[in-house]
């Protein structure tokens, strides 16, 4: 019918984007749907916000080196705006400028794109599909224990196997700086090895700075499955910063126990994100499936104070991508398909036959038309194969039903459908 | 590793081993270590074998892969020398260093042309320079002020300023013998570099008691041998 595609026509898209096709998309739309349906059954409200933003704003809040991961461009009055790279800040604008504090607390969530540069070497994907909740003006410890809950609700209906949360604190690592008697500038060399998950520059630059207390610095700073021993590790650490950030972490450690979420959480206190705006408890989602962080989040205080609301917030993002290949071949995608009826007739009928294709459709079919006489010839992958093939034929008032599975065919009347 | 879909995993860790220079040192701590290397010693065209009495991987590989394959998960931990995490920037935990197979990354040029390469900066205000880590001399010589034409070799870098190619050269040496052979002389040191452990930041948080237990092991014979 068309004519194949013109070989000497190569098309590109820039790197790091991609088409979706009918499967990959009626999988994921799958996973919103469940991810949704947690949200708004906590009370959640879906938000969205332009994809751009002046870069001025999305600047204020994210790493240093963030800002050169911001696709920028200039508008046409000269301002400099920015793709979002996230939805925290967006939402915390969206905050700052809409909300006022007698409506507070409010809890949004959204399912967004946002975009990042990447090295072309590396050939990283440029846009992030997420799906997260932003859950502001609540500052205690309870609220970061809801949206572990849901998070982890919603892990679960999925049915992600043996996904593990790594929690830690922001203010750890500070205290520890503080410890170490370090200057502003070792400070930052720290973080960002830490960040970077650097930890033996850290360990040499600390070791050089004080023995004793490193060693016991980089006890505490590995994985463990019990906050117990890393407690009992840094009672010898006098600092009041890592004091309190070890109580909170504690007092989330016990809620999430006693709601028998331990099995998936692990205490981390070199977990770090290259977002400044992280001011508190601050996590990151894994599963052995998959290579990469399916999620992260925490608790961001001093950000939307930046946007001229002084309130409290927590919340996190989930890269539904990975989601998806975390899930792989699950029990999810099972049952998707409703069953599909490929109708044709005489096309002088055509009215007739739209009339009648409507009624299959109120009744729960997919009902598709083929006027073109080529039903089932070829297919994009994901569009569902018919499993019923009607010719109809109004003069003689019968429908001739094929069974695309075993080719049976049988004569019906049209009154009976 | 997704596609792979391993399903009767036969081993708990997956280790990557980078070819040439480093292979002996790594197998030979790993050896000491008590972990059983036969499958590796055997002489084989396989690109990786297994222990089944460790329960462990090896994937033998480029040692510039090494870094790719733990940051992308194909391989839970893996050594790797310092120059080439510089180099490429991987995103991966460091965990350990080896303390051996220390080399030098240097910048050189011919003996006689010292001055003339000094001149010839400053008169056209650039000086070409050939390496194998474009990435270490844009960044070292960014942090110098310094402007540069990068040009990317993957062997025998002595030769480009032999063969005029280039006026410096930035490469990676253990002794300073081949340098020296070469007719060229070191003028700074840019970076030291020695074997490190490096680990898959999921795995390492996924399945640390197992790799920490390979890792203690490792630190065991490395602090041996540092005495």
């Amino acid at each position: 019918m068309f004519n194949e595609n013109n070989e000497k026509l190569i098309l590109k898209l820039p790197f790091g984007f991609r088409d979706i096709f009918p499967v990959e998309a009626g999988e994921r739309k799958k996973i919103e749907e469940i991810v949704r349906s947690e949200f708004v059954r906590w009370g959640y409200g879906e938000v969205k916000t332009p994809i751009v933003e002046f870069t001025e704003n999305i600047s204020s809040g994210i790493g240093k080196k963030w800002k050169d991961k911001l696709i920028s461009f200039f508008d046409i009055d000269g301002n400099l705006i920015s793709m979002r790279a996230d939805m925290t800040i967006p939402i915390a604008r969206l905050a700052g400028m809409r909300v006022k504090k007698g409506q507070l607390p409010a809890r949004f969530y959204y399912f967004a794109n946002s975009f990042r540069q990447s090295p072309a070497q590396k050939g990283a994907k440029r846009v992030l599909n997420q799906a997260g909740l932003e859950f502001i003006g609540a500052a205690s410890v309870y609220s970061d224990v809801e949206v572990l809950t849901i998070l982890i609700n919603i892990l679960k209906h999925l049915g992600i196997k043996d996904f593990k949360i790594a929690m830690g604190h922001v203010s750890f690592i500070d205290g520890i700086c503080q410890w170490f008697k370090l200057d502003i500038k070792e400070t930052l060399f720290v973080k960002e090895n830490v960040i970077l998950n650097n930890l033996l520059s850290v360990r040499e630059f600390l070791v050089k700075k004080d023995k004793a207390k490193s060693e016991i610095f980089f006890s505490i700073i590995r994985p463990s499955e019990n906050l117990n021993p890393v407690l009992k590790s840094a009672s010898m650490i006098k600092e009041e910063k890592v004091a309190e950030s070890l109580k909170y972490l504690k007092k989330i450690y016990k809620l999430l126990k006693e709601l028998d979420f331990e099995q998936n959480i692990i205490i981390d206190l070199s977990v770090l994100r290259d977002f400044d705006y992280y001011s508190g408890l601050i996590f990151e989602i894994y599963c052995p499936e998959v290579t990469e962080l399916i999620g992260s989040g925490g608790r961001y205080d001093g950000l939307i104070k930046k946007f001229g609301l002084d309130v409290p917030a927590t919340g996190f993002a989930l890269d539904v991508d990975l989601l998806h290949k975390s899930l792989g071949k699950s029990k999810s995608f099972k049952n998707m398909r409703q069953k599909k009826i490929i109708l044709s007739g005489k096309n002088d009928s055509f009215a007739r036959i739209i009339k009648f294709s409507d009624a299959l459709r109120r009744k729960g079919n997919i009902v598709q038309l083929d006027f073109e006489k080529n039903c089932g010839i070829s297919r994009i992958p994901g569009v569902a194969r018919a499993d019923l093939l009607y010719e109809i034929d109004f003069d003689k008032g019968v429908v001739a039903v094929t069974d695309a599975g075993t080719n049976k065919k049988q004569l019906k009347n049209i009154d009976d459908f | 590793m997704a596609l792979t879909g391993e399903k009767n995993k036969k081993y708990d860790i997956s280790i990557a081993i980078p070819k040439g220079y480093l292979f002996k040192i790594c197998a030979g701590v790993m050896e000491k270590a008590g972990y059983d290397i036969s499958s590796l010693k055997a002489q084989t065209r396989k690109l990786f074998t297994f222990s089944g009495k460790d329960k462990l991987r090896y994937v033998v590989c480029r040692p510039m892969d090494v870094p790719v394959y733990v940051e992308q998960g194909a391989c839970d931990i893996g050594f790797a020398g310092k120059d080439v995490l510089a180099e490429l920037e991987s995103n991966v935990v460091e965990v350990m260093d080896l303390k051996n197979g220390k080399c030098r990354i240097v910048v050189a040029t011919l003996e006689d042309c010292i001055e003339k390469v000094k001149n010839k900066y400053e008169h056209f205000g650039s000086v070409k320079v050939a390496t194998k880590y474009p990435n270490i001399a844009k960044k070292y010589f960014d942090s110098k002020g310094m402007q540069v034409e990068i040009i990317k070799l993957y062997g025998s870098i002595e030769l480009a300023p032999v063969l005029g190619v280039a006026d410096e050269i930035l490469d990676i040496t253990a002794t300073g013998k081949t340098i020296k052979e070469n007719n060229l002389v070191e003028m700074e040191n840019v970076m030291v570099s020695t074997t490190r452990l490096i680990s898959n930041i999921i795995s390492y948080r996924h399945k640390f008691e197992k790799i920490n237990e390979f890792i203690k092991k490792i630190q065991l014979v490395v602090s041996c041998q540092e005495q």
